[in-house]
């Protein structure tokens, strides 16, 4: 069931009505409905998967209770550590087995041994990158004493299933979200009408640039050695664009169904494609991710504390874990070690927290050095985006070699559906009205904004891919 | 809540009233359109005589250029091949022709392994789009699309679901009286090169009879048309060539070019379809041997 699909619309509305004029004025039944619509979510993919979530809910409330009835740190240490266990090990079963087998025997290959292990044919759960990770920072918050554990199951099931953040975040934090699980949720008309806007600016998003981005970007990269380096400089913007619209739209409709519900999450994007320099980008790129890779592990290793050798470590580990994060191949490692080299001289002069304000925040344009600064920084994240959307190494660098080697100024035709300039046209508008209100966490503000919604509502119906579903990219994560 | 309730209401009116401008808006440009594609090129035409019209899918739409034809035979021709089509869809073109009154000496019916086949080209059927009040059409895409109800009821539904055929892009050409690239009064569309795959295979085994090809042939007797059948060049290379001799026995009259350039692998595109040099040799052919059957 995806959000730019029918079927969520009519779910999404039962769930409402439900929530909001029939369950609403017990606490716990809201809850268990909220568990059951989470889980009807869920098995709407696959509810093979539903024994996972409940597993891992299970274990984790237990862990958790465990380790705070225990005083002794080498037994809190314990349970701690089995929590992690399980919980990486289910992530490396389902997302990691076969890419370990398979470089395995590869390494004996190259060694001259042949040896026959057997892959598996491991389907990976929708989400379980997400979920994992927002159960483990669970049993490690309660370990750290940072909260205390929930007696009540079923609160905590619903924290962890909660369908809006389930499949693909934001990753929230049981501090945050789960005390929102046991107070009294009232309806609030303005938090409800900015949870449709999130909706509507999160369709336009993905339907609108990143589904008109993804027929590009695919078409160029799948026969990317028959292009010129100018279309295949195109791919790559077209494919910083698709992840883009796609992720954040994904977040935005995450946030605006829970806001319809009454609840918060984190903002997970903060227009990513303005930053100035490489820390400013992971500041604002998938913010639930990267601060979670920062406070569980980033921060325990030494942060940016120590020595210049345990600097950067600290950066190439966080970096390349954060890569292997969102998929079990080299293309993914390779990505995260160049964010992390594009990361180091920043981190190794102290630069790392230069741009912290909004740029430009009182300006109408950037000025030229920030002008400069926002485009070095998407060329290079542009360009990082290669090794993240190619099938492998090779064809990562081969990509970027005919990009340059190849490179002519002659627009190549491709048979589908837009011409580049009008999808180049297309995505220049959406960055004008994202830079107009980048101070905002979307752009229906203002006087205008019944027209803004319209205008978008057009565009949504008319500029948007309806032929047939593209699946959000980091469900595969 | 009540505050939201009245808001919902009042994006869904807006809403409403937005799909239902939409709608009326892109199907008035598309029927008032210059004809963009060959349905509607069909559908702007009224009571004519074409001496020789060509049905069929790809295989005819890049196969035969109606202007070699024209230039042997002295007569005037049109190419209504759409790209994926199958027997249902050359049918309600007959249909479609007769509705328009347009008049043919003979109409060649492309078939191979279509023959076996069912279904409708997605091209065809997002072409038929702004014309799906029209009855006959109507009664066509309900008899074959579950999502009827909705791409009939649900405003400006059958231009989202069918946006890459009939999206914003087409919509602004056809609203700019721009003509398509293929010229619709010749209908060929040209492929150049080759795509160097030059393998395919036909099926084994031939179904005891198309009920859609039987229908056709009712309704050409009926309303007086001349059928002839054939099936347009393959690559040398393709299995089960045998399948063609058993269709040519499912007819009266059937012209088999299948394997006249079995061993001419510069006019293939791929193995199922000609390139231009393939697609000017083939009409030539096809023209000589009208000549010969049809006009002494």
């Amino acid at each position: 069931m995806f959000f730019n699909s029918v079927s969520f619309a009519v779910f999404l509305l039962i769930v409402f009505l439900l929530y909001w004029f029939v369950f609403n004025k017990w606490l716990r039944v809201q809850n268990i409905f909220i568990l059951l619509a989470s889980y009807i979510f869920y098995g709407w993919w696959d509810w093979r998967f539903l024994a996972l979530i409940a597993f891992s809910t299970v274990v984790d409330f237990l862990l958790a209770i465990r380790i705070k009835k225990n005083s002794s740190v080498s037994k809190r240490k314990l349970w701690l550590a089995v929590s992690i266990l399980t919980n990486l090990g289910l992530l490396g079963f389902f997302k990691y087995y076969n890419f370990f087998i398979e470089n395995w025997i590869e390494a004996w290959d190259v060694l001259g041994f042949k040896m026959s292990v057997e892959t598996m044919n491991i389907i990976l759960p929708v989400g379980i990158s997400f979920y994992t990770f927002q159960t483990l920072s669970y049993t490690i918050d309660v370990y750290r004493k940072k909260i205390k554990p929930t007696k009540n199951v079923l609160d905590f099931a619903a924290y962890v299933a909660f369908f809006p953040q389930l499949v693909a975040g934001p990753i929230e934090r049981a501090s945050h979200l789960l005390p929102q699980f046991q107070k009294e949720r009232a309806f609030n008309y303005k938090y409800a009408e900015s949870g449709l806007h999130l909706i509507i600016w999160g369709l336009f998003q993905k339907v609108v640039i990143a589904d008109s981005c993804a027929v590009y970007a695919n078409g160029i990269f799948n026969n990317y050695e028959q292009f010129n380096g100018l279309t295949l400089l195109a791919g790559a913007f077209y494919f910083a664009f698709q992840i883009y619209g796609d992720f954040a739209g994904y977040s935005n409709i995450a946030i605006g169904v829970a806001r319809l519900l009454g609840f918060d999450l984190m903002r997970n994007f903060n227009y990513p494609y303005f930053s100035r320099d490489i820390a400013e980008f992971w500041r604002r790129w998938h913010i639930s991710l990267s601060t979670w890779f920062r406070d569980y592990l980033y921060i325990p290793l030494g942060g940016s504390r120590g020595t210049v050798t345990l600097k950067i470590r600290n950066v190439f580990i966080i970096f390349i874990v954060s890569g292997f994060w969102h998929g079990a191949d080299w293309t993914f490692l390779a990505w995260g070690a160049v964010h992390a080299l594009l990361f180091l001289p920043l981190i190794l002069t102290n630069k790392n927290k230069r741009y912290v304000e909004n740029i430009a925040s009182e300006e109408l344009l950037p000025s030229l050095k920030e002008f400069f600064q926002i485009l070095a920084t998407f060329t290079l994240v542009m360009l990082a985006w290669v090794l993240f959307r190619a099938d492998t190494i090779d064809d990562a660098m081969n990509y970027l070699k005919n990009l340059v080697t190849k490179f002519s100024f002659e627009i190549e035709y491709m048979p589908i559906e837009r011409y580049s300039i009008e999808l180049m046209g297309l995505i220049f508008t959406f960055i004008s009205i994202e830079w107009v209100h980048r101070r905002f966490e979307h752009p229906f503000v203002g006087k205008w904004k019944w027209l803004k919604i319209t205008v978008a509502v057009i565009m949504l119906v008319t500029l948007g891919v309806y032929s047939n579903y593209q699946e959000f990219i980091y469900f595969q994560f | 809540m009540k505050q939201f309730g009245i808001y919902i209401a009042r994006w869904f009116i807006v809403l409403l009233v937005l799909f239902y401008l939409l709608d009326a808006l892109y199907t008035w440009v598309y029927k008032n359109s210059v004809p963009r594609n060959k349905v509607s090129y069909v559908l702007s035409e009224k009571n004519r005589d074409i001496d020789y019209i060509f049905l069929g899918s790809s295989r005819v739409d890049n196969f035969i250029d109606s202007r070699t034809v024209e230039k042997i035979t002295g007569k005037k021709t049109l190419n209504l091949g759409v790209q994926g089509a199958k027997l249902d869809d050359y049918y309600l073109m007959l249909q479609l022709l007769k509705k328009q009154d347009i008049r043919a000496a003979v109409i060649f019916v492309q078939v191979d392994y279509v023959y076996n086949m069912t279904g409708t080209s997605v091209i065809l059927k997002s072409e038929l789009m702004p014309y799906i009040s029209d009855p006959l059409i109507s009664k066509y895409i309900k008899e074959r699309d579950p999502d009827f109800w909705k791409l009939k009821h649900i405003p400006f539904y059958r231009y989202m679901v069918y946006g890459y055929k009939l999206g914003f892009r087409e919509f602004i050409s056809s609203l700019i009286q721009k003509k398509p690239r293929v010229s619709l009064n010749n209908g060929y569309n040209a492929k150049y090169g080759s795509t160097g795959l030059l393998k395919s295979a036909l099926p084994d085994r031939i179904i005891t009879n198309n009920k859609v090809v039987d229908a056709m042939q009712v309704f050409a007797d009926k309303n007086n048309m001349k059928l002839v059948f054939f099936t347009s060049p393959l690559c040398g290379n393709t299995k089960n060539i045998s399948f063609i001799k058993k269709l040519e026995k499912k007819f009266d009259h059937f012209m088999n070019y299948s394997e006249i350039f079995k061993s001419k692998d510069q006019y293939f595109f791929n193995c199922s379809h000609v390139n231009d040099k393939g697609a000017q040799a083939f009409s030539t052919q096809i023209a000589e041997d009208i000549v010969s059957k049809y006009q002494n």
